[in-house]
């Protein structure tokens, strides 16, 4: 398995885990939830974001964060390049689907916890989908 | 485009690792342009020529698509 595909599973699984994580404060909101549930689950976020961050620069060699920090050859780049075009088109198609999901259910009369809430899923389902679109993408592209 | 570099490299004996550290990309990469699922730079395709003593025109040629 070659590096790029190693760190693409590893953040994809990561990922998914701090999405899941992200989603247990929102449900704090709508749920009377034990009180230290959400202390517990920002320590776990955090911890999460740093084991992410030090496995990624001491056991899978990434130097940097920018961009395309995992690239080691031209058809790495060739592959990361058609990934993110692809998912600039879907990101942009989903702001537009974002925008015009407000505006309806603006007219539904909801309240303030509720409009917040239905936004905080709508987006958090967006990150979920483009997590899992560039995981796709990229094993669609990597044919080796 | 197709291209003879999988019969060059086993008639020197060199493994598809080998081939890809002498040219600087992965492994994947050498399987991948082996097998007509990618075309590389004319830079890389150099320096496979160069590693597998021929020139370009006798590595690639258009295949039928």
């Amino acid at each position: 398995m070659s590096r790029a595909r190693k760190i693409l599973r590893f953040t994809f699984w990561t990922n998914n885990l701090t999405l899941l994580l992200i989603m247990i404060p929102m449900l704090a909101m709508l749920y009377p939830l034990p009180h230290l549930v959400l202390p517990a689950t920002i320590v776990l976020i955090l911890l999460s974001t740093g084991f992410q961050s030090w496995y990624l620069i001491r056991k899978l060699k990434v130097s940097s964060f920018q961009g395309l920090y995992w690239v080691d050859d031209e058809r790495d780049r060739e592959i990361t390049f058609k990934v993110h075009s692809k998912l600039l088109t879907s990101g942009v198609a989903y702001l537009y689907g974002l925008l015009l999901i407000t505006f309806v259910i603006s007219q539904w009369h909801l309240t303030g916890l509720q409009l917040g809430a239905t936004l905080f899923v709508l987006i958090w389902l967006g990150l979920i989908g483009s997590n899992l679109e560039y995981y796709w993408l990229w094993t669609k592209f990597d044919q080796a | 485009m197709q291209n003879t570099i999988a019969i060059r490299r086993k008639q020197r004996n060199l493994s598809q690792a080998e081939l890809a550290k002498r040219t600087n990309v992965t492994r994947q990469t050498i399987n991948a342009i082996e097998n007509d699922k990618y075309d590389p730079s004319l830079s890389l395709a150099f320096s496979l020529a160069a590693v597998l003593e021929t020139t370009v025109d006798n590595l690639f040629h258009k295949g039928a698509d």
